[in-house]
């Protein structure tokens, strides 16, 4: 009786050992091992193994060993009755000359006796059978008694738990990676329509193929430089593809005058930012203002432009920076009615209507796009491969740039 | 020859190396005494004497690590002696029934 409270002190620090094992230990393999140390110790087991079951593969799979030799398989089949006579079985601990009934302990059979493996333990938690514990003999020689197993049991459900905590969190992080899958594949589809959209609205108008596409590019430009985060690029982007979606409604013959159209087409073909709105406007964008743009990218900051003639900060900001991409496509490429301008003259025009059409602070960001490139201060070629290199004269329109960012420098994003 | 590796140091005696074990036999301790005693086991070395004199305590974790050199000595065929073990850590040896598989020292116990 004198060695019962060692003992009892001994085994209870097992215990408390395996509890903070399985609570704390970031690595499953080290906390599996560590247990398999902490249930050998606690009552001088001379050898023995914790598997997890891998129940897709219907395999014991050997995590933890201590002197089973190297040649211990470290994996084991388990069959479909093995698997529902254990789960049956609960846990508990099972001696060898029982479990000889399992089939799989039968294949082992010579190996697990070599091993002088004494005890079984199917790690059964919630009805589900998630591992096992392999026991040889104590230290001492003598067998097991009722209170050995109790602790025996009592150590094994907490590895139990431990095993099943990890399985959750590898099915959770499975999922999260599935469902990440999914939704990149449901941007890269969502891109691909948007850009096929532009496409779309680009066959439309014959002499302005790939405005829309440009657009969207100009606008992307824009708000990098501004600093927005990539996701609200990427939106912006949309919006730019997207912002003359309402022109597939617009008589062919309109957006193809070879010439100035006169009042009534003109009020025909300034429907199309708000058929564009409520063509866009039903749809889930992750970027919500990408009907704005459609809608607004023709009001002017001075009130003087359309549909609703909104001025300044009533302007929502995406359809202020599509406005200015917009402009300047249109300055920038040749219309059935006129050839596109010298660039100087365009870079004049931003001057010039910066405060009347654009916002300055937006004119100031595309402008110090296009100095960062044409001065060579970036490897980016996006302007360049836009508007065709003979188009720029850098010797010309750094310095116009410079001029401009000098008078407006002081409108920061 | 002592060879120095906290918190185990090693001596060296013909075909004898004597492992002294420090105040904590726990996980760092242990995990040093099996891979010194594996090392002297694999070099030779016939008799491991396990020099306790510094010993206080031994936990679960201790106990298994000692079980893995029992276990070695035995396939190795080598002669494992148990030394200087204070009186609560020989209860703890004698009620798992370690001493049954290691000789004890008692000439040397505290």
């Amino acid at each position: 009786m004198n060695k019962n409270p060692y003992k009892f002190v001994h085994t209870f620090d097992a215990l408390a050992g395996i509890a903070e094992e399985i609570a704390n230990k970031q690595n499953f393999n080290e906390m599996l091992r560590m247990s398999l140390h902490l249930l050998l110790g606690s009552l001088a087991i001379m050898r023995g193994g914790i598997a997890r079951y891998l129940s897709h593969e219907r395999e014991l799979q050997f995590v933890a060993v201590r002197n089973l030799g190297d040649d211990f398989p470290l994996t084991m089949s388990i069959a479909p009755e093995d698997e529902r006579d254990l789960i049956d079985a609960g846990l508990k601990s099972i001696e060898a000359s029982q479990a000889k009934i399992l089939s799989f302990f039968q294949q082992h059979y010579q190996i697990l006796q070599k091993k002088q493996i004494e005890l079984l333990i199917p790690l059964v938690i919630g009805g589900e059978f998630v591992g096992i514990i392999l026991l040889g003999e104590k230290a001492s020689g003598e067998p097991y008694d009722s209170s050995d197993l109790t602790v025996i049991c009592a150590i094994a459900r907490h590895i139990g738990v431990g095993i099943q905590q990890r399985n959750i969190m590898m099915e959770l992080k499975r999922r999260i990676e599935e469902n990440q899958r999914l939704y990149k594949n449901l941007q890269i589809t969502y891109k691909d329509t948007i850009k096929a959209f532009a496409a779309a609205i680009d066959s439309k108008d014959k002499y302005t193929e790939g405005h829309s596409v440009r657009v969207g590019k100009y606008t992307e430009i824009i708000v990098e430089e501004l600093g927005w985060d990539e996701q609200k690029r990427e939106g912006a982007a949309v919006a730019g593809y997207l912002h003359d979606v309402g022109k597939l409604v617009v008589d062919r013959s309109i957006i193809n005058a070879p010439y100035r159209i006169n009042a009534k087409e003109s009020a025909e073909l300034s429907k199309h930012p708000s058929v564009g709105y409520e063509i866009l406007l039903p749809i889930h964008h992750p970027f919500v203002d990408v009907p704005l743009a459609a809608k607004y990218h023709h009001e002017r900051l001075d009130g003087k432009g359309y549909p609703e003639g909104l001025s300044g900060n009533q302007i929502p900001y995406i359809a202020k920076i599509v406005n200015l991409a917009d402009s300047f496509d249109a300055m920038t490429t040749d219309r059935p009615y006129k050839k596109r301008r010298p660039f100087e003259e365009v870079i004049e025009d931003l001057r010039r209507n910066a405060g009347k059409q654009f916002a300055p602070e937006i004119v100031v960001a595309f402008s110090r796009a296009m100095l960062k490139e044409f001065s060579m201060q970036t490897d980016e070629k996006r302007f360049t491969r836009l508007l065709g290199k003979a188009y720029i004269e850098p010797s010309i329109v750094i310095p116009a740039l410079k001029s401009l960012l000098n008078e407006l420098g002081s409108h920061r994003s | 020859m002592q060879e120095s590796k906290t918190p185990v140091s090693v001596d060296f005696e013909d075909d004898i190396a004597t492992v002294h074990i420090e105040n904590y036999l726990n996980k760092p301790a242990g995990e040093q005494i099996e891979k010194v005693c594996l090392q002297c086991l694999n070099d030779g070395y016939k008799t491991l004497i396990l020099d306790f004199a510094r010993t206080e305590l031994v936990n679960s974790i201790g106990i298994s690590f000692l079980l893995g050199v029992i276990d070695a000595c035995e396939k190795k065929g080598a002669d494992i002696i148990f030394s200087h073990v204070h009186d609560d850590v020989l209860s703890l040896f004698q009620i798992l029934g370690i001493t049954r598989k290691v000789k004890i020292d008692f000439a040397s116990l505290q």
